[in-house]
């Protein structure tokens, strides 16, 4: 369930990446023609069965083959500098007719991409001038125009991050997939776990996790809509569609006003059973609609029962919204000795929920202590001083704001170094650990009488 | 799973890790008959069995307290006795996503180490993965074989793993049972060059294969390049990984017009000690010249100081005082302080990809 195959498929979900690094999304549907613009087009059909990440060639108009042989360039003693060279547009004799002409050729077919480049760098007066290294780039750029190839690539976290932040990283609050990953990694998501989820990401997160996590995980999603705003979910397939996830009872979805109003929500839906009588009676439409809207009850019901059980093994939050006010009321949700992760974009919102989560603590029922203390003969401030012991508060320790940044080098021979330009990355963590702390327990060093109540220690 | 399912109530035998404070977890292996102790004083782990995790256990003096910790691998990472330098959760979350580490992935890792990056693959790979881990040092191998017992990670007793006591770079990586096909390989090896080229044997024949060497030097990572391209691998780059923890704190907001106004406030304290003091020196000066003239001094009482040089506000607050951060008589900004307890450089990281057409190309070569 949710293991998403290396092979290409019908209707599966490509990333393709053009030679000028742009990448387009498309969905492969049966008999079609996806048109790549000056890069060629191939039919949808010949990519079925096919490995993704592979590069294909477009070898003839429409056909396409995995591009094998990969050209490794072997190095010289660089003797040459470029003291003498002059910039300038005459450098290259073709003209822009005699480009436009090839250009024609190629997609026609009479012509190969590689071959253009060649003429293009025979008729360069400074090509031969130029060291191995620029020459390298030279026809490097050159093959952004010109090569008719494409490499299809799988959906993960990776590509659909890089697809959204190069498309949309608004809509996505700019998480990158570094961030996604070290919230997922210090959230201990496993297989199996049950996770509660804030993400106003377009889903981009739940997609992310829902990949790492398999079928066997329940995720609760909690959103500010009437229905989940889930537009990046289709990028990772048709399994991965809201419907999809639901039907299979991995994922549960629930709006604030559910949240905060359960009674009220499930009396809003609620409808009496009909007879068997008035089901015989009813046009078949109806009657699917009738199931439909009890079932929707039935799986909000459950929803809510689960919610109020609380105790999930992790909560996650991507939200516009002030992260306190969301943190208030689903904090008590949490289990104890599990994990909170709070994403921003800017770091000031962590800071200030930092210091929030710093002071915040909420009554704990202790309903069950297997150790209890035998309550011997003891005096009224004794009983007293022992109840007010016996008070547990749940609080957050290891409160942390991470900032986890990548930066990509180019590793070439003679030529290892960081790239020039990168994306500025964004994106901040904050993370936690949520304790029961015991009111009347005193820290090493602390006299009772100083001591605040509901916070015993000063350490995090 | 990795360490024990979640559960709620620690038992005897379990593995719990103990928080004492910050940046400072200890693992504890819960037998009713010990205790254990700590600047804090004595803690008992019969006091501990039947208590909630997360839930915190003073010393038997009530002088501390501590909090005991379900393990996950990134509390595990903190907290485990390190034999070797280890992978920090950073590099290891970053190092998933490149690998696109997942439930079900198939994984090779050399060598074993400390184990921190071991138990995190066991974890995420889950039941449907696996996790072929190699280490090469003796007693390393011992260590880490008895850990992985006691944390149900190996594949015999429900879990994920083999381990395996071997010399990649010289033996390669092949086991006994069967045909062994990877998704994902992490190589922490001193030289990775001599390890790559016995894994084609192992990358996968269907779908793409991905490889990372975590290496600290440049001259290690060109080396390991180089060798991946001889070897059919494609897609090579390399990351850098630039971590920072920051502590949210608080600063006081004071506008420069305190610092004026206390110097406004010495000066005219040390301009009314000084009049004083001119008018005292007057006097006795007077009272001198009347004794030596034996004449009765007019003044018969030096003039009554002006009242007590008044202390200001300004005056009264002392300029050393440690305030207490966050005391609510003063005004406070949120800020951030970087974690001063942080490695700048753990090491770089290099990744390729492995596609089944270069399969039919390594075939060729090596005929």
């Amino acid at each position: 369930m949710l293991k998403s195959s290396p092979i290409i498929q019908e209707n599966s979900p490509v990333f393709v990446k053009l030679p000028s690094e742009n990448v387009r999304f498309i969905t492969l549907k049966p008999n079609n023609t996806i048109s790549l613009g000056k890069f060629g087009s191939f039919y949808t059909n010949d990519l079925y069965g096919k490995t993704y990440d592979e590069t294909f060639e477009i070898y003839e108009p429409k056909k396409i083959r995995v591009l094998k042989t990969r050209e490794v360039q072997t190095l010289e003693e660089e003797k040459k500098t470029n003291q003498e060279l002059i910039d300038c547009r005459g450098n290259q004799l073709m003209s822009q007719e005699e480009i436009d002409k090839l250009r024609k050729q190629i997609k026609e077919g009479g012509l190969r991409g590689e071959e253009a480049i060649r003429q293009l760098t025979s008729k360069s007066l400074t090509f031969d001038q130029k060291t191995q290294y620029a020459q390298a780039k030279y026809v490097n750029r050159k093959g952004e125009k010109y090569l008719q190839q494409f490499r299809a690539l799988r959906p993960c976290l990776e590509t659909v991050t890089e697809y959204m932040l190069a498309h949309d990283p608004y809509k996505i609050m700019e998480l990158t997939a570094d961030c996604s990953t070290y919230m997922m990694t210090l959230g201990n998501a496993q297989p199996g776990g049950r996770y509660l989820v804030v993400d106003e990401t377009g889903c981009l997160f739940l997609g992310s996790l829902l990949e790492r996590l398999g079928g066997d995980s329940k995720v609760t999603l909690i959103h500010p809509n009437e229905q989940p705003n889930s537009s990046c979910l289709e990028l990772w397939g048709k399994e991965y569609t809201e419907e999809s996830l639901v039907e299979k009872g991995i994922l549960r979805t629930l709006n604030w006003l559910q949240v905060v109003g359960p009674d009220e929500a499930l009396k809003d839906m609620y409808m009496d059973d009909c007879s068997e009588e008035q089901l015989s009676e009813m046009k078949l439409r109806h009657r699917k609609r009738y199931e439909g809207r009890k079932a929707s009850y039935a799986r909000l019901q459950s929803t809510l029962e689960d919610f109020e059980k609380g105790n999930f093994d992790a909560l996650f939050v991507l939200s516009n919204h002030t992260p306190m006010s969301v943190l208030n009321l689903l904090l008590p949700k949490v289990g104890s000795s599990r994990p909170v992760l709070v994403y921003s974009p800017y770091q000031q919102v962590l800071i200030d929920t930092h210091h929030e989560l710093f002071k915040w603590s909420h009554p704990f029922e202790m309903t069950e202590i297997k150790n209890e203390e035998t309550t011997k003969d003891e005096s009224a401030e004794e009983q007293e001083l022992r109840i007010a012991q016996d008070a547990w508060i749940e609080k957050l320790i290891m409160l942390d704001i991470h900032e986890i940044r990548t930066r990509p080098y180019q590793v070439l021979p003679e030529r290892t170094h960081p790239f020039m330009s990168v994306r500025g990355d964004m994106g901040y963590v904050l993370s936690g650990l949520k304790v029961l702390s015991s009111v009347g327990t005193v820290a090493a060093g602390r006299f009772p009488k100083r001591q605040k109540q509901g916070s015993a220690n000063k350490k995090k | 799973m990795v360490f024990s399912k979640y559960k709620e109530f620690v038992e005897d035998g379990d593995l719990v890790v103990a928080w004492i404070g910050r940046n400072k977890l200890i693992p504890l292996k819960i037998e009713a008959d010990q205790t254990f102790h700590n600047q804090y004083g004595a803690f008992p782990h019969s006091e501990m069995i039947g208590k909630r995790y997360g839930q915190q256990i003073s010393s038997t003096a009530k002088q501390g307290f501590i909090y005991l910790l379900q393990p996950t691998p990134e509390l595990w990472t903190l907290a485990l006795p390190h034999r070797t330098q280890i992978v920090y959760t950073p590099d290891i979350s970053i190092i998933f996503q490149k690998l696109r580490i997942v439930h079900g992935t198939r994984v090779i890792e050399a060598g074993t180490g400390s184990a921190s990056m071991s138990h995190a693959l066991s974890r995420t790979v889950g039941p449907s993965g696996k996790l072929y881990s190699y280490e090469y040092h003796a007693s390393r191998y011992q260590t880490a074989l008895q850990e992985f017992r006691d944390h149900n990670m190996l594949e015999g007793i429900n879990g994920n793993t083999h381990l395996m006591h071997r010399d990649v770079c010289k033996d390669g990586f092949e086991i006994k049972e069967s045909p062994l096909e990877v998704d994902a390989i992490f190589l922490d090896l001193p030289a990775p060059w001599e390890a790559i080229p016995h894994l084609i044997k192992h990358v996968s024949r269907n779908s793409s294969s991905r490889i990372c060497c975590f290496s600290p030097c440049m001259e290690q990572i060109q080396r390991s390049a180089s060798a991946l391209q001889d070897s059919g691998w494609c897609d090579i780059e390399m990351l850098e990984v630039s971590y920072k923890q920051w502590a949210a704190r608080k600063t006081r907001v004071i506008h420069i017009n305190d610092a004026i106004n206390r110097l406004k406030e010495v000066k005219r304290h040390r301009t009314e000690g000084f009049e004083r003091r001119k008018e005292r020196q007057r006097l006795e000066k007077q009272l001198a010249e009347s004794a030596e003239n034996g004449v009765e001094p007019t003044d018969s009482q030096p003039s009554t100081p002006s009242e007590t040089p008044s202390k200001s506000p300004a005056m009264t607050e002392k300029v050393n005082k440690r305030i207490r951060e966050g005391d609510e008589d003063y005004e406070w900004s949120n800020v951030a302080r970087v974690d001063s307890n942080l490695k700048s450089h753990t090491s770089y990281l290099l990744f390729a990809v492995h596609l089944p057409s270069q399969l039919d190309n390594e075939i060729e070569s090596t005929e």
